[in-house]
């Protein structure tokens, strides 16, 4: 009997050490500084469900200059690596975060992307159903622990502790064993593989993936319904809600922050697809939109500096009036959108040409005082023109139905 | 404080084994001293004011016993009526922490009142303790117990290898294990426990935990009232009925092995349940120590009254051929449904609960009900569990699982919602990633009616691979009460005269392989331990 104890002791040392020593190699969630090796954990699809943790070590390592903060949506569709960045502007870190609330992503990660010492400019995506309910209250879990600054500005404790937690379990656990053998085995998977690329910006092998085996319309089709699940609680809330609305207060935190530490920031309302627009609109919700324009435009005004600005990209342009593909079929891709919320790549990429180069000058618009009131009623004039065509599309059953040329001028630029 | 944390098995095992051998070795009162103070340290990490709410029970539980011990043959009136105030103390107090906001909210259901819910913290394990307590009283009572010290009584309730979950164990069984227990270190306990304990942390870490990540999303669609149709509904049904079936097992196997580390052989509380071919075997091997306990003390004291009375008023009696409608409702039916009720009500205060005690009452009445049939209509049959053992255990295992969704419901709605979906009537509807994959079988299926739906396909997919596999680990490989019963894993288990061959093959043995099988299943259980779970990926 000793002899058994003392061998399986052994093997059990063994068998832990053997696993913390690959894992460590393989540096699953990017914990590390360890350089990528082809072949071997060139992409990191185990950092699918461990963003936050990769990012917040990842960050203090990209050290930028710019940063772009938001949800999943700003984590699957802007480029870090874009060409249209000015140069002044790089090296530009990919912060936006899945999963998570406006709260935690913006103001939070903002605050730690300027504690690694060089920030000059954050760039903010913003999505409008973070504006139609409160945040609740932010909680100190393993997310906050990480960073170097906690909410108040006061330098994080708990900060090495959590490292070492972050590192523990990183190395001695069955998730990063399994995530470790994902890794090695992902070397060759082309688009269908999760990356999180060292600059912060992930691929969309999610979508892709779901995109082949149930086509683009039940992608659409998902998150069309839980859209709908969401608008009873949003018009709730609103029915009693008055004065800015909710989460505005955040950006006017985040306007603060910047003003104080002469880093610009760039407010982009980001694209939805007309089917989350037209759910919107059909559950009374749109006046709430153009209010939510109205007060980003008063926030710009209210900061008194160029280098505060606002844009909205919340339109019924070509390209978000793409017709999703028919139920079953699994071919057709769209170009702009995997589903209503998560704009592509390519949408992206244009909203920055917008931003930064200009063009294209019929998409996007910057939010001011002086010119929301227009924009607003522009965007109600295509929404009605919209609605108008589907309505009749529908009813007259029409084969291929496209939007009005109007709208529906094909989206070449 | 948990078995299955860093704390626990790194922290205070190590030193609680160090303490006790290294005591053990000057003194044997020391170590086991030092026994009862790591339990109690133990039980008090999680909320140290445990301690201040279940020590004075304890010497109250103490006192009682002492005086029913000292007029239980002198005045035996007296000593009665401590026993019921030792019981009725022992229910007020595990009523008043688990049961006070559900009776609230059970007057206010019921005539529209408006009481406080006020949460009350419930003290761990106060279930099995209050059990524990009360099996002692009425063995005092009885004479079973005679001599007992606050040292005995106290190691006896605290003993931290069966303090939280049971198995609920007798002072009689117990007692003699301490008073005989080695104080030095013997490699062949030590060997046994941590076979029992690694692999019941596998068990629970490995099996039993992922498996929550399948079921309770779907048991939260069915409490928002989604219907989560027939494929997803036995999901949810078979799924969580091997969640909590590995839970259990785990817990009891990592409960056996730790006891086993201070020479101590805790009864057997969990012997594959789901291989039993009948309601009433489910029984005799799912929570046994609790069988053991409600059988004891209140089936049988119930039963053998209401006989009396029956008796005493000229009327039949219950068993055999004789056996009338009214002698079986009012000896069987009424004390098991009775039992089963304060089961269902013990396992957590709940309508849900209350209702998964009685649906087993009522399958217990009716398995009691087709043996006395069967005899009356298949006289003689010894070949009986042959021609329906298989019949037997698919309706066993049916019954079961169909109950569990009861017992994981948040409520009574939720479960019926499955129970509709089980049997197709919300329609029966797959993913349509997953119908686009099957090709022409695809049309077969929308032939005969299956409807495509907007889940995930892959998940699904998960989700029956899960139940299969751990279906197949359940019913297909022998237990560790087998694996182990050469070397009694449990008090009183031997090896069978005639076992199958899977079963002599999965022999346990202190060989060079198990050290290493051991080893491997030891390290999968501790990779488990701490998953780093920051937030779920957006569900598509």
């Amino acid at each position: 009997m000793p002899r058994f104890l003392l061998l399986w002791a052994a093997a059990l040392v063994a068998m832990l050490a053997l696993v913390a020593g690959f894992n460590a190699a393989i540096n699953p969630y990017e914990l590390f500084a360890w350089q990528r090796f082809p072949g071997i954990n060139e992409y990191k699809p185990g950092t699918r469900n461990h963003v936050a943790l990769a990012k917040a070590y990842q960050v203090e390592r990209a050290r930028p200059v710019t940063v772009i903060l938001g949800t999943s949506r700003a984590y699957l569709a802007m480029d870090a690596a874009s060409p249209v960045w000015p140069e002044a502007d790089r090296p530009v870190y990919n912060y936006g975060t899945p999963g998570s609330n406006m709260s935690e992503v913006l103001f939070r990660e903002l605050q730690q992307a300027w504690a690694t010492g060089r920030l000059r400019h954050a760039v903010a995506i913003l999505d409008v159903p973070a504006f139609l309910t409160p945040d609740p209250p932010l909680s100190r879990g393993p997310d906050e622990k990480r960073l170097r600054l906690l909410d108040d500005g006061t330098p994080n404790p708990d900060r090495h502790a959590q490292y070492l937690s972050d590192a523990f379990l990183s190395v001695l656990t069955m998730g990063a064993l399994v995530d470790s053998v994902h890794t090695v085995l992902a070397r060759h998977g082309g688009d269908t593989v999760l990356d999180l690329r060292p600059d912060g910006t992930a691929t969309a092998a999610d979508f892709i993936d779901v995109a082949r085996a149930e086509g683009m319309n039940a992608l659409f089709t998902q998150k069309d319904q839980y859209d709908l699940s969401r608008v009873a609680g949003f018009r709730r809330v609103l029915a009693d809600w008055h004065g800015p609305m909710p989460n505005i207060g955040i950006l006017r935190g985040m306007i603060q922050f910047c003003l104080q530490r002469n880093i610009s920031l760039t407010l982009m309302l980001g694209a939805s697809h007309a089917d989350q627009m037209e759910i919107y609109r059909q559950a009374g919700l749109w006046p709430y939109i153009e209010k939510l324009k109205v007060d980003l435009a008063q926030l710009v005004a209210d900061a008194h500096s160029d280098s505060i600005t606002a844009w909205d990209f919340v339109e019924y342009a070509p390209y978000t009036t793409e017709t999703v593909p028919p139920q079953g079929d699994r071919v057709t891709r769209l170009r702009w959108f995997w589903e209503p919320v998560h704009f592509q790549r390519a949408l992206g990429e244009i909203m920055l040409q917008r931003v930064f180069l200009g063009t294209p000058a019929d998409f996007g618009a910057p939010l001011t005082l002086a010119t929301v009131d227009a924009r607003n009623q522009f965007v109600l004039d295509q929404q009605r023109a919209y609605s108008g065509w589907r309505l009749a599309c529908e009813d007259n059953r029409q084969e291929r139905c496209k939007p009005p040329a109007a709208i529906a001028a094909e989206a070449s630029r | 404080m948990l078995f299955n944390s860093y704390e626990f098995i790194f922290g205070l095992l190590p030193v609680v084994l160090i303490g006790f051998y290294g005591l053990g070795a000057r003194r044997r009162e020391w170590a086991l001293l030092w026994l009862t103070l790591a339990s109690l340290f133990f039980y008090a990490w999680w909320r140290p004011i445990n301690v201040l709410l279940i020590a004075p029970s304890i010497l109250i539980n103490l006192g009682l016993a002492r005086l029913i011990e000292r007029y239980r043959e002198t005045r035996p009136g007296p000593a009665r009526l401590l026993l019921i105030c030792g019981i009725a103390f022992n229910l007020c107090f595990l009523g008043y922490f688990k049961y006070t906001m559900f009776l609230r909210g059970a007057v206010n259901d019921v005539f529209g009142t408006d009481l406080v819910l006020t949460h009350i913290i419930l003290p761990l394990g106060i279930s099995f303790i209050t059990f524990q307590k009360i099996a002692f009283l009425a063995d005092v009572h009885a004479g079973r117990v005679t001599a007992f010290t606050f040292r005995d009584y106290a190691l006896f309730v605290l003993f931290f290898p069966q303090l939280i979950a049971g198995p609920i164990v007798h002072y009689r069984e117990m007692m003699p294990q301490f008073r005989a227990i080695s104080t030095r270190f013997n490699a062949e306990d030590a060997a046994v426990g941590v076979t029992l304990f690694f692999m019941g942390l596998a068990k629970k870490l490995v099996l039993a935990d992922p498996m929550a990540l399948v079921v309770a999303p779907l048991y939260a669609r069915a409490a928002h009232g989604e219907a989560l149709g027939l494929a997803d509904g036995w999901i949810a049904t078979l799924g969580f009925t091997l969640q909590i079936y590995f839970d259990f097992s785990g817990y009891t196997d990592m409960a056996l092995g730790l006891a086993r580390f201070f020479g101590i052989k805790l009864p057997v509380n969990f012997n594959s349940p789901l291989k039993a071919a009948s309601i009433i075997e489910f029984w005799q091997r799912w929570h046994v120590s609790l069988t053991r306990f409600l059988t004891a003390y209140i089936y049988n004291p119930l039963s053998l009254h209401l006989a009396r009375k029956r008796m005493a008023a000229g009327k039949a009696g219950f068993g055999g051929r004789d056996t009338t409608v009214a002698s079986f409702s009012t000896l069987l039916l009424l004390p098991t449904m009775l039992t089963m009720f304060i089961s269902g009500l013990w396992h957590g205060a709940g309508y849900t609960y209350i209702v998964w005690g009685l649906m087993h009452g009522a399958m217990i009445s009716v398995n009691h009900g087709w043996r006395l049939i069967r005899a009356r209509i298949w006289p003689g049959a010894k070949d009986h569990p042959r021609l329906l053992a298989g019949t037997g255990f698919a309706l066993t295992f049916v019954s079961v699982a169909v109950a569990m969704v009861m017992f994981r419901a948040p409520t009574i709605r939720a479960a019926a919602s499955i129970w509709g979906d089980l049997v197709g009537a919300h329609g029966v509807t797959l993913p349509e990633g997953l119908l686009a994959r099957l090709g022409v079988a695809a049309h077969w299926l929308h032939a005969i009616g299956v409807q495509p739906d907007a889940s995930s396909g892959s998940q699904m997919l998960e989700g029956l691979l899960r139940v299969g596999v751990l279906l197949a680990i359940a019913l297909g490989l022998p237990n560790t009460l087998q694996i182990l019963a050469r070397y009694e894993p449990a008090l009183g288990v031997r090896p069978a005269k005639q076992e199958p061959w899977l079963v002599r093959a999965a022999q346990w043995s202190p060989s060079g392989s198990w050290a290493v099988g051991l080893a491997a299943v030891s390290a999968a259980g501790i990779l488990s331990l701490g998953q780093l779970s920051e937030f779920l990926y957006w569900q598509f």
